[in-house]
């Protein structure tokens, strides 16, 4: 017999006999969206894994280049988000980090716009300990995108300098909204 | 296919140690994944390293990176020291309450090859001087790997550093 999770939708076998055991998993879809006008927002996030993990692939509503833009719980207190970044684009090597100040960080991952016609960006991005109040929160990325003639890889890390608990995360665009249509898809997983 | 992925221990540092070692590894798996969030107790830097070992040994490792510092990409090797191998931790100088955002992976933990792993890295800090990379590290021996062994190159592992080890089907 089989058991299906009504969380995640995976079937396993059931540990009658004759069946071999099957211990469930620790990585568990929390919630996936194709997004909205600027993005994605998960809110009511649970407060039972250890780490959580987004995966996206999106693009910008505009014509050019944009980034990815990221805010917890909904804070916007200036100058409470950092992020650095090493970048490679076929050409050349940088690192940089973001500017103080900003009310919500922006993941210096370039993602194409319009013009790059059919062309996504991919990013896996990592919060750990989110639970954890004796903690700012941390961030880490790795992603980009190849538009046949431009594009970057990026590693990316970040901070929101808040111990407050991760219960919202919203992603959206730095210059522009991010696609909410299409291929474009946002994805949120718990890692017990 | 989902990711298989299962948690196979998680330790929490409640007051500073010298090491973390996961112990007697199950041999089920065919990788092994880990994640750590992790700052050392003392000295002047935003970064230390976080020394990395199989079993006990403290021979045949070799390591390169890419880095960046904030203002420059680099690139290196360690094929010098080959005690151990190495990621980044965050130092006792980065920004209060900042942990190192760190994941390594070891595919193949049981194989009778030599062992590679593949890792990358944050350690934040509020200012623009702090480091993110990647590592590619061998350990050149043909044991199955049984145990791993976390460290630090100065000081101790800080209380609220966590380590938490996967089993990857």
């Amino acid at each position: 017999m089989a058991i299906t999770s009504l969380k995640s939708g995976i079937s396993t076998r059931s540990g009658m006999a004759g069946n071999t055991l099957i211990y469930p998993g620790s990585y568990e879809s929390i919630a996936s969206t194709n997004g909205s006008v600027g993005g994605a927002t998960f809110t009511s996030i649970p407060q039972t894994y250890t780490h959580l993990q987004l995966r996206i692939i999106t693009k910008s509503i505009g014509a050019g280049t944009d980034y990815y833009n990221y805010r917890f719980n909904a804070d916007a207190t200036s100058g409470n988000y950092r992020t650095h970044s090493l970048v490679g684009n076929g050409t050349s090597a940088s690192a940089n980090t973001n500017p103080t100040g900003n009310t919500s960080a922006f993941i210096p991952h370039t993602i194409p716009g319009t013009n790059a016609t059919n062309v996504f960006s991919g990013i896996i991005i990592d919060i750990l300990d989110y639970t954890n109040t004796n903690k700012y929160t941390t961030i880490r990325s790795l992603g980009g995108y190849d538009a046949n003639g431009s594009g970057e890889a990026v590693l990316a890390s970040g901070v929101w300098l808040s111990t407050s608990a991760v219960t919202s995360i919203a992603i959206g665009g730095y210059n522009t909204d991010l696609s909410y249509t299409g291929n474009a898809s946002y994805s949120l997983y718990g890692i017990a | 296919m989902a990711l298989q992925l299962f948690k196979i221990e998680t330790v929490e540092v409640a007051s500073p140690v010298a090491s973390v070692t996961f112990s007697s590894i199950p041999q089920g798996y065919t990788d092994l994944m880990l994640k750590v969030s992790a700052r050392n107790v003392s000295g002047i830097y935003v970064f230390d390293y976080l020394n990395i070992a199989f079993n006990g040994s403290s021979a045949d490792y070799t390591l390169r990176t890419l880095e960046g510092d904030g203002s420059s990409p680099f690139t290196a090797t360690r094929s010098l020291y080959t005690v151990n191998l190495s990621a980044r931790i965050s130092g006792a100088s980065a920004t209060n309450n900042i942990f190192c955002n760190t994941e390594i992976y070891i595919p193949q933990y049981r194989s009778s090859n030599y062992k590679s792993i593949s890792g990358d890295y944050g350690v934040e800090t509020n200012a623009t001087t702090t480091y993110l990379g990647l590592i590619a590290g061998l350990w050149s021996q043909t044991a199955a790997i049984t145990s791993l062994t976390f460290s630090t190159s100065v000081s101790s592992i800080g209380p609220n550093s966590t380590f938490t080890l996967y089993g990857i089907l």
